[in-house]
């Protein structure tokens, strides 16, 4: 045995030499033609703070990559700019800083394409064409313009192809995984194999690093290079895995059907909201079978899950879909929809945009967001209170017309005309004058518009007592507060 | 030991409370001698060695692991000995015995009352009351009045007393049951795990017993008052103990706010506090609405921070249901749409429909179909998740075991069910994910409590038994056939008893 074992180890040994001793192809260097093409960028970042809306947080500058995409055109993620107040390019052997702004920034892409100041550049840039090839397995050449102006590059190997989370939105994206990195990936390095370009870094670790491939970038210059951006369709429901033969048989489905998956939820909102309901399976979509896990066999990237199919589409794009609905199959056609974060019960993210309030009386409203809730810390799902949880747990992509906002009373500034409700937190608003409460902007307008009653009178959910506030002294209380706590703004709210 | 606060039972194997009794004893002897507490406590105070045993929640056929600890207690009248709930619960078996003494009797649990800390024991062997004395109850003690704290602190062999002063009498969380909360006497006589269920003297009278003290604080001690002690000695006269009572009303302390005063029409010299929740089902149902301003409990008037003013001390408006029994009424003077009003209340349980007090003494109930396992829904259950319990359940269970009385609408609900467990089979081969879930219907039938799942599982639905829960619209689902034939050989490969 031992004797064998030796040998066959030897034999592969004899291999591995053998193999090394091949000439191996020499490795690619994009270094100089990418110098007209890669640019670093300084990002200057301020957020607002969810504790006091009015208030920004202490600029910090970050830096990040980019490469040309038109002569004065600039592609970066859009992890890089997500808290910008301010943008500048640099370019290779050139000092100056170049001013920047937004054209088109996509969250759940990733992806955003900035204008450079054309008067401020002297030569205009090289753009760069992503090609759309998967040469899994081959090495991988990164390149970017370093802060301090030098052209470099890192190694790796392209590993897979799966749908991932990013990092800046709830859905997910097509990324390659990048393996055996020489150094973590910085976001908006540029990827390439061999003479190809084929993606754009979004995040690294010291083991792997992940890349956004050159489709979804392709799909996005050719919406973001037109007037108006539509955006991609986004999954408008939830599915549940279908493994057990037996919930099959439930369904009615026969035997020779042992693909689908589950649909546990429709929401309000995004691809499928209108035309799926709770209880369907989906069977396929644009002919590729779905298996009861949810995914479908890609001809480069083996299983992937239908997410792709619909994330790939442009808002408003038709896809077919074979469902299993009431004992039958059945073929419908969905609608891609796109949805921005905003229209959600709770939106997911604002990136710099300053958060909706009103304060009143000392009374601190606010429109329920995911950064709100982040006020509890590490491990909020589990720390905020239940009440105000279930909005964003089970209905965050839930908005009905009854419900537009959740609009909470956060904390109270203590004055004297909101003596004995000081110690007042984290309420839902139900109702105020017995109008009910659907978004922010509802309690402004009673605020501000009805001229009948002596008081207001806040109601809210769950038991808490009803908050009353005087018409008559609020105005003068009002100032006295702002002038106290030093609020510029006494509310924000979005148009 | 519980969220900061400790419960004093020694556990036996610390090394580090060892050396703490070994400088106790030395500052001990330093210090001058204190008064005398009464010639009595060496013939009243005994030690108590009890080995208790928890159930396995998510199981509950099994039993978690047995452990054992020593408390103090004392001698009562009737040949009784009076100690903490907590030194005894869950017991499996208790042993007392005297200072000094090497002998020791078996004891039983005569009457325990877990929400206010404290049980009676009995002994079968009259010879172990030989020679002890029942003690005699003081009243509330004064505060900055000195008190002596007598018990077996750290186990040993003789009665340990310290002195401390009274520092403050205030409503606090008895921290046995996790959630009620009762009057209690701070003092800064040090209480050490073993002290609990000890009796805290002043000028030869019992005034309180040792119970819990603050981890975070230095000499911190808290010890149950005689209010407390004689509410449970008389609850138990009937043969029963009924425990504490609420009125289940939320309340808010209180109106300070002039213009609530005046939206609630409530006359400016008055003070009071607004009712913004009534349970389902609360006794006060039909006494008290939303938005009612009570004034007063009994004679006692209620100030805006909810206080009254009762033995010369400001406490919590509960102190006054405190001091009555179940099944008493109090009366209630409220302001509603400006008119004054009264009414009386009957005291009772008055318990949200998932309690928050954790459970003892109580065999857990289960069932078991085709190797699904469900349980009621408990504090002790939730608790099963670990430490962290209240962040790690799904969030269902979170939901509901903080919301609960708001939640649930349904008077004829008893309980919540969770599939607490699924015992792998085929036939089960994809419940997993279900695990955790609180059952909302079996086989079309609404599931108020845990004996409901007899009957919907003696039904199926055109073969199958489909399960649905509480936030997920994916059901469960079963061939009833396969699931009854496949149920008896799994109660066997997993030893599930019947019940």
């Amino acid at each position: 045995m031992n004797k064998k074992f030796y040998i066959t180890v030897l034999i592969v040994a004899a291999q591995l030499a053998w193999t090394a001793l091949l000439p191996a192809a020499e490795p690619v260097d994009l270094t100089e033609p990418m110098k007209q093409s890669l640019v670093y960028l300084e990002i200057s970042n301020s957020q607002y703070e969810q504790y006091q809306p009015w208030k920004q947080s202490p600029i910090s500058k970050d830096g990040g990559y980019g490469c040309a995409v038109g002569p004065y055109e600039v592609l970066t993620t859009a992890e890089n700019v997500m808290n910008a107040t301010f943008l500048q390019a640099r370019l290779y052997a050139q000092n100056e800083y170049i001013p920047a702004t937004i054209k088109v920034v996509d969250y759940e892409y990733n992806l955003c394409l900035l204008t450079l100041d054309e008067t401020a550049i002297s030569i205009p840039l090289k753009p760069l064409k992503f090609k759309e090839v998967f040469p899994k397995g081959q090495r991988l050449d990164t390149y970017w313009l370093s802060a301090g102006g030098h052209l470099t590059n890192a190694r790796s190997t392209l590993d897979r192809a799966e749908m991932r989370f990013s990092d800046v939105s709830f859905v997910k994206n097509l990324q390659y995984l990048a393996t055996n990195t020489s150094r973590p990936f910085g976001d908006g390095e540029v990827c390439c194999s061999d003479d190809d370009v084929i993606g754009m870094a979004c995040w690294g670790t010291e083991s792997d690093s992940g890349i956004i491939p050159a489709e979804t970038i392709n799909r996005f210059l050719s919406q973001a290079k037109k007037s108006t951006y539509k955006g991609f369709g986004l999954i408008g429901f939830e599915i549940y895995n279908l493994l057990d033969p037996t919930m099959r048989k439930h369904l009615k489905m026969p035997e020779t059907i042992d693909y689908g998956v589950y649909v546990n939820t429709v929401y309000n909102l995004g691809t499928g909201s209108e035309e799926l309901k709770a209880g369907d399976v989906i069977l396929s979509m644009d002919g590729h079978e779905i298996n009861p896990y949810g995914r479908y066999l890609h001809d480069q990237y083996d299983r992937l899950s239908f997410e792709n199919i619909i994330l790939q589409r442009s808002d408003g794009d038709k896809i077919t879909v074979e469902i299993w609905r009431d004992g039958n199959k059945q073929t419908i056609e969905i609608v891609a929809r796109n949805f921005k974060a905003d229209e959600m019960l709770v939106p997911y993210y604002l990136y710099g945009r300053q958060p909706e309030y009103v304060v009143v009386g000392g009374f601190i409203f606010q429109k329920m967001t995911r950064d709100f809730l982040g006020m509890w810390g590490d491990g909020w799902p589990g720390k905020v209170p239940p009440h105000l949880y279930q909005y964003y747990g089970d209905n965050a992509f839930k908005p009905t017309d009854d419900r537009r906002d959740v609009v909470v009373l956060n904390y109270v500034l203590p004055s004297e005309i909101n003596l004995g409700y000081q110690q007042l937190s984290r309420l839902v608003v139900s109702s105020i004058n017995n109008k009910e409460i659907r978004r922010l902007k509802d309690l402004v307008d009673t605020l501000y518009k009805e001229e009948v009653s002596k008081f207001f009178v806040i109601e809210f959910e769950m038991d808490s007592p009803k908050v009353i506030i005087p018409r008559a002294q609020l105005e003068l209380e009002n100032s006295k507060i702002a002038q106290i706590y030093g609020i510029p703004v006494m509310s924000h709210i979005e148009k | 030991m519980v969220n900061g606060l400790k419960k004093t039972t020694e556990s036996r194997n610390s090394i580090l409370a060892l050396l703490t009794m070994a400088v106790f004893s030395l500052c001990h002897a330093q210090s001058p001698p204190a008064e005398t507490p009464s010639a009595s406590y060496e013939k009243s105070v005994v030690m108590i060695m009890a080995v208790n045993q928890d159930y396995d929640y998510s199981t509950p056929w099994k039993k978690a692991a047995m452990g054992r600890g020593v408390g103090s207690g004392f001698v009562i009248k009737g040949n009784r000995i009076l100690t903490n709930a907590h030194n005894v619960a869950n017991q499996r078996y208790i042993e007392v015995k005297k200072q000094n003494l090497a002998q020791r009797y078996p004891a039983q649990v005569e009457f325990v009352g877990h929400g206010c800390d404290l049980a009676v024991l009995k002994v079968s062997d009259p010879q172990f009351f030989e020679n002890t004395e029942p003690v005699r109850f003081g009243g509330l003690p004064k505060i900055n009045s000195t008190v002596q704290t007598c018990g077996f602190p750290m186990g040993g062999r003789q009665v340990s007393v310290t002195e401390g002063v009274v520092s403050r009498l205030e409503t606090s969380v008895y921290s046995h049951s996790q959630a009620a909360q009762h009057l209690v006497v701070q003092t800064d006589a040090a209480i050490n795990p073993g002290n609990s269920g000890g009796p805290v003297f002043q000028d030869g009278l019992v005034v309180g017993v040792a119970f819990q003290g603050l981890q975070s604080g230095d000499n911190i001690g808290y010890m149950i008052p005689t209010t407390i002690i004689g509410h449970f000695l008389k609850d138990i006269e009937d043969g029963r103990c009924d425990g504490f009572g609420k009125i289940g009303v939320s309340l808010f302390p209180g109106v300070h706010n002039p213009f609530y005063k005046e939206y609630l029409q409530i006359p400016s010299d008055e003070d009071g506090v607004v009712v913004t929740d009534i349970l389902l089902k609360a006794t006060a149902q039909n006494v008290l609405k939303n938005g009612d301003v009570i004034t007063q409990i009994d004679d006692f008037n209620i100030d805006n921070d909810g206080r009254i003013l009762i033995d010369g001390l400001s406490l919590e408006l509960s102190e006054a249901v405190d001091r009555k029994q179940i099944g008493e009424e109090i009366t209630v003077t409220f302001y509603r749409e400006g008119k004054k009003r009264s009414g009386k209340i009957v005291i009772a349980q008055n318990d949200p429909v998932l309690p928050w007090n954790r459970q003892y003494d109580q065999k857990p109930d289960y069932r078991v179909f085709a190797g699904l396992t469900f349980v009621s829904v408990t504090r002790n259950y939730l608790e099963s998740w670990g430490r962290s319990w209240i962040t790690d359940v799904p969030f269902t269970l979170r939901y509901l075991f903080v919301d609960s009385n708001r939640l649930n609408n349904d008077p004829n609900r008893v309980e919540y069910v969770s599939l607490s467990e699924v015992l792998p089979d085929e036939v089960n081969a994809y419940s997993e994910g279900f695990k955790g879930q609180v059952v909302e219907s079996v086989n079309g039938f609404k599931i108020k409590k845990l004996a409901d799942l007899d009957e919907a599982f003696k039904k199926d639905q055109d073969g199958y038994w489909i399960i649905q829960f509480i936030g997920n619209s994916s059901p469960l689902v079963m061939e009833a056939k396969k699931a009854a034939e496949r149920s008896p050989l799994i109660r066997n490969k997993y030893q599930v008893p019947a019940n």
